[in-house]
This record gives structure tokens, sequence and C-alpha cells, in this order.
């Protein structure tokens, strides 16, 4: 099953956040809790850790990418 | 709160600490001082080629590093104190003030003026004596800062100056700032850093603190750390996001004849990975086959131009500037 990966909401007052990093590249495998990317606003770096165990299949994305909050940008194949 | 009062003046190992301590100590809060010997220190996420002066700071003695907080370049010696808080964190998403207004309260009690300017700088009067970054990571922030106490801000103009080039990239940009030295403002003139630390300890926490030190384990895994992470141009240099590099220079042939010398480089992960080199209006296939695949830094280039042909027409110096 395929998994849409969305820009997270991290606090009531984000609207959009900076994509500083992908920790993993396409067609890595990723393991539920591993950091999968990271977001940098205002000075402050932001691990996100994947909810999802499996392939990372594409990114819409790509570092220094500003992105709204619950865009996808990505999708993970968790078969 | 503990109190670690690193010993240290090494950078590597005190982000190294500053990373390990965020990662395993998760019980309590700490507080960790510490500061370093003549360095640059990138945040997490910039482009060092964008930042350093490359030929500069690979001739001088001065240390690198990337530091594993957001923000900007900063310049670090003996004279400037460091600061990391290290607590846990409900939300996704820090604020500065939590940190910051403790901070400049217990200034204001050793009576220097300071206030906070924009989002996580505090300064005196326009100008900035402390700037600060964060990391979030399963509920626990790191917050880090530094303190101007009397350090020497003049080697960092050199070291930073930006190359003549053109770098288009999307990454984090370190903003300049107006900056001045705490020691300046003080009515003791004399006070030392040290001295300075200890009032800053008392008027931080007038309630007490609890002083503790790093055990032989500890100190090896930080060891490790250094060795692996923090001391290797793999993460100083090599997690730059990727760019792309444009310069047209002249320089004079040993017949003092001008030449037209046009780069264009893409850089990725710290490699060259495209490289276009146009002298004269002529693509020069040797130097465009010898530099791609390679690092992307002054040493690297300079040796590899030296066994190219155009060495011999162009001195190695002036033709190893075009591609910085």
């Amino acid at each position: 099953m395929k998994k849409n990966i969305q820009m997270p909401k991290l606090s009531e007052q984000m609207e959009s956040g900076v994509l500083a990093s992908w920790n993993k590249e396409v067609g890595e495998m990723v393991e539920k809790g591993e950091v999968l990317f990271e977001i940098e606003t205002e000075k402050v770096v932001s691990e996100v850790e994947s909810m999802e165990s499996g392939v990372l299949e594409a990114v819409f994305f790509e570092a220094g990418d500003e992105i709204k909050t619950e865009e996808i940008i990505a999708v993970i194949n968790c078969d | 709160m503990k109190v670690i009062d690193s010993t240290s003046t090494d950078v590597y190992f005190n982000l190294a600490m500053e990373e390990y301590l965020f990662k395993n100590f998760m019980d309590t809060d700490y507080l960790i001082l510490w500061k370093n010997h003549d360095s640059i220190v990138l945040g997490k996420h910039q482009n060092i080629f964008e930042e350093i002066n490359l030929l500069a700071v690979e001739k001088s003695e001065i240390q690198v590093a990337r530091r594993n907080t957001g923000g900007g370049t900063v310049f670090h010696d003996e004279q400037n104190l460091n600061y990391s808080f290290i607590t846990s964190q409900d939300e996704g998403f820090s604020n500065y003030d939590q940190f910051l207004t403790p901070m400049i309260s217990a200034l204001n009690k050793m009576g220097i003026p300071a206030a906070k300017r924009r989002n996580s700088d505090i300064a005196i009067g326009e100008q900035k004596i402390s700037g600060s970054a964060q990391t979030i990571k399963k509920g626990r922030v790191l917050h880090h800062g530094t303190l101007l106490y009397d350090s020497d801000l003049s080697l960092l103009k050199k070291l930073l100056k930006p190359t003549e080039g053109k770098i288009t990239s999307k990454s984090v940009k370190s903003v300049r700032s107006d900056v001045t030295n705490i020691k300046k403002h003080l009515g003791d003139l004399s006070l030392s850093l040290d001295d300075f630390k200890e009032q800053l300890l008392k008027n931080l926490f007038p309630d007490g603190f609890e002083r503790i030190s790093l055990n032989d384990a500890d100190i090896a895994a930080i060891g490790v750390l250094v060795a692996e992470k923090y001391s290797q141009w793999e993460w100083n240099y090599g997690l730059s996001p990727k760019f792309h590099f444009e310069k047209k220079s002249q320089v004079s042939d040993k017949d003092r004849q001008s030449k037209k010398v046009a780069v264009k480089l893409e850089i990725s992960k710290g490699i060259i990975t495209g490289c276009q080199v146009m002298v004269d209006g002529l693509a020069n296939a040797e130097i465009q086959e010898a530099l791609t695949g390679g690092r992307y830094g002054y040493q690297e280039i300079l040796k590899k131009l030296s066994s190219t042909g155009l060495v011999g027409n162009i001195e190695l110096d002036a033709l190893t500037a075009c591609f910085l």
C-alpha cells in the first residue's frame, strides 16, 4: 500500500516550512521512527521521523523549498 | 538543572558532546557551557562554499565545523562563551523566549543593558552580543547560543569574505549583523570570562544548580562521534546542499596576453558533478575531465589543475582562483 507523506504542521501558527534536507534517497528503505526529513524555520531544525516502514518511492520537493503544511511531499510504498 | 562546564576547547569535541547529551541524557534539564579555540561554525543546513573563503580558510589553521542546530555562520574563539540548554518540549515547534528571557534577565542583573532583538538574538542597543538556534527531536529541544564576551572579531571578516563567483542554491543563508563584546559594557573591565561565567550561573539559577561532569564512558562515546562525524569532510563540507557556481575571470598568460576563463560548475554533496570551462571561448575538455568527480576545494582543484596543459601557459594560482 502506498502512503502519502505530508508537510507536518508543527504548531498552531505554522502555515509553511522550509524542507531543509531529505535524510533518505528515493528507492531507499525507511524504517518507522527513522528521521525521513528535516525542516528549518527561524533557525530551528526539526527532525521529522517516518510514521511508516517501506520504500521511499517518490519525493515532490527538494531541499530548500518552502512548502505549505499538509501538502503531499513524498510517497512511501509499504508493501 | 544540571550544569556541565566543558574543559575542552576543541570545536569538534564540544559539538559532538552537545549531540551526545541531547540524544542520550533524557532524565532532566541540562545546561552546557563551552568555548572553542578559533573556529568557524556553520548552521546545519548551510552551504559551506557559500559562507567561507575557501582559499583563506584552507591556508589558515582555523577549524571549520558544522553544528547540529539551524541558522547561520559564526566565528568562535576562547573569548566567546557558548551555552546549550537541553530540555523537554511538548510541542514540535519551539519558541526562543523560554530560553532568552532568563538569559537576558541574568545579564540585566549583572548590569548589562541587554535586550531581545529579532526573534532569536540578544543585543545591546543595535549591536548583537548573542545569537541562538535550536534543534528539536523526539520531545527534546536543544537551544544553543553564543555570548560574545571579548572576541577578536577582525579575523572573521577575512575568513568569511565571499567568493567573487556567483553561487546559486536554496541553502540557508547567514544574516550579517553588527556585533559588540559584552566586556566593553561592564562596569568592571578586569572581569575574566571565567568570572563572568560564574556570575552568570549564579544569576541564572539563584536557587542553585547541580554541577556534573562526564564520565570516561561518555567521553569515549563522544570521541567516537568526533572521529566518525564531526571531524569528517563528509559532515562539514559534504552535507552542503547542491549548488551552481559561475565565474568569469581574466588571467594573463606568460606572454602577458589576457585570456578569458569562464567557469560553470555543478556541485552536489561537495563533489563537482558538472564542469564547463571555456578558455577564450573554447571548451577545455582536459580541465573538465580532470575536475569532474573530485571534491570542490582550493587544494583539491590546485592539485588537479597542476597536471593539466594550460598550467605551462598560465600561473597555477591564477588559474585556480578562476574556480573559487
